[in-house]
């Protein structure tokens, strides 16, 4: 039987630690903080649940408000395109000979409007010996 | 003859895979089937893994920390961690060293996190009147220890108090602390000649 004087003995007993414990109430505090880590966990995953899709919607809606001008933009021009094809009203300080005139101006067909290219003088002298 | 199928890895009905798992129960053990349980939420099954290990994790970390507070609030933390790690749980090894390791890492994060400074000696502190005379030679020896104890390297305290307060053996000691058996071996060889040694001195 050893001594309790013994080193060895004194050294094991030191060691081990026996008489420390821990309070009565540590695992019922201890449940109660588990308890409200679940109520965190929980609340943070509800929040994200119900975050996503109306983040989802408000950024479809976002998007839909910055492309609806493009929309607006396409129809304006649709509509000046439109206003060239309207029917043209002559101003009446204008006398008739001069109204006909620029009614069959604009009667003549787009494809005027393509500016020809013209042949130079010199290229007309080579045309001219070639068909001699 | 038809060979008895794994019950880890046979399917089937509903009946055969619960006769399965009560298979696969029994392998595992105790507190090992209360981890699933607390994976599950289960608050009973954590309140028997507490009680359970609470004061074995206490006295481990009052005898590396040397301070009951901080003892007692990392024995909190290693609870809320398993906890919080429950789902992930994987029975490969026994509890204890599941347990054990959780703990070591966290007093190492709690050492560094508080710096903790070498003293100069027992008698130092006792002539500076910075701890107070013993009331008699058991409560000596113990604080005489105490400052051994923060003398020699966490390793070789973790080593030697898994030792002493778990009585594990040097696989599962190298095991939770990711060493060979040898350097176990040696650092508490090393812890207890320091122990002894310092001992002997003070009682010269």
């Amino acid at each position: 039987m050893k001594n309790k004087n013994d080193p060895e003995k004194v050294i094991e007993d030191f060691l081990s630690n026996e008489s420390a414990s821990l309070d009565e109430g540590f695992t019922e505090s201890l449940l109660v903080d588990i308890g409200k880590l679940d109520l965190e966990n929980k609340s943070v995953s509800r929040v994200i649940h119900y975050f996503i899709p109306f983040a989802s919607i408000g950024m479809a809606f976002c998007a839909l408000l910055f492309f609806i001008p493009l929309f607006d933009l396409e129809v304006a021009v649709d509509t000046k395109e439109n206003v060239a094809l309207e029917p043209y009203s002559l101003p009446s300080y204008l006398n008739d000979s001069e109204k006909i005139i620029i009614e069959d101006l604009m009667a003549i067909p787009e494809e005027l409007n393509v500016p020809e290219s013209f042949l130079s003088e010199q290229t007309y002298d080579l045309l001219v010996l070639l068909d001699s | 003859m038809q060979s008895v199928p794994n019950p880890l890895l046979s399917h089937g009905t509903l009946l055969e895979m619960s006769e399965n798992q009560e298979r696969v129960n029994c392998i595992l053990s105790d507190d090992q089937l209360l981890m699933k349980e607390v994976a599950r939420k289960c608050p009973v099954a954590m309140e028997k893994i507490i009680t359970r290990w609470k004061d074995g994790l206490f006295r481990f970390f009052d005898r590396s920390l040397r301070n009951k507070a901080d003892a007692e609030d990392l024995t909190q933390k290693v609870f809320i961690r398993i906890y919080q790690s429950a789902t992930r749980y994987q029975p490969k090894a026994k509890f204890s060293t599941y347990l054990f390791t959780v703990a070591r890492n966290l007093l190492i994060d709690e050492i560094k996190k508080s710096n903790r400074q070498q003293i100069s000696s027992y008698s130092d502190e006792l002539i500076q009147g910075q701890i107070v005379q013993p009331a008699n030679e058991a409560q000596e020896w113990n604080e005489i220890l105490d400052f051994a104890m923060k003398e020699i390297p966490e390793h070789y305290s973790t080593a030697l108090l898994l030792r002493v307060q778990r009585e594990l053996s040097y696989m599962e000691i190298a095991d939770i602390m990711k060493v060979s058996e040898s350097s176990v071996k040696t650092w508490i060889h090393r812890a207890r000649i320091h122990l002894r040694k310092t001992l002997q001195e003070y009682r010269k």
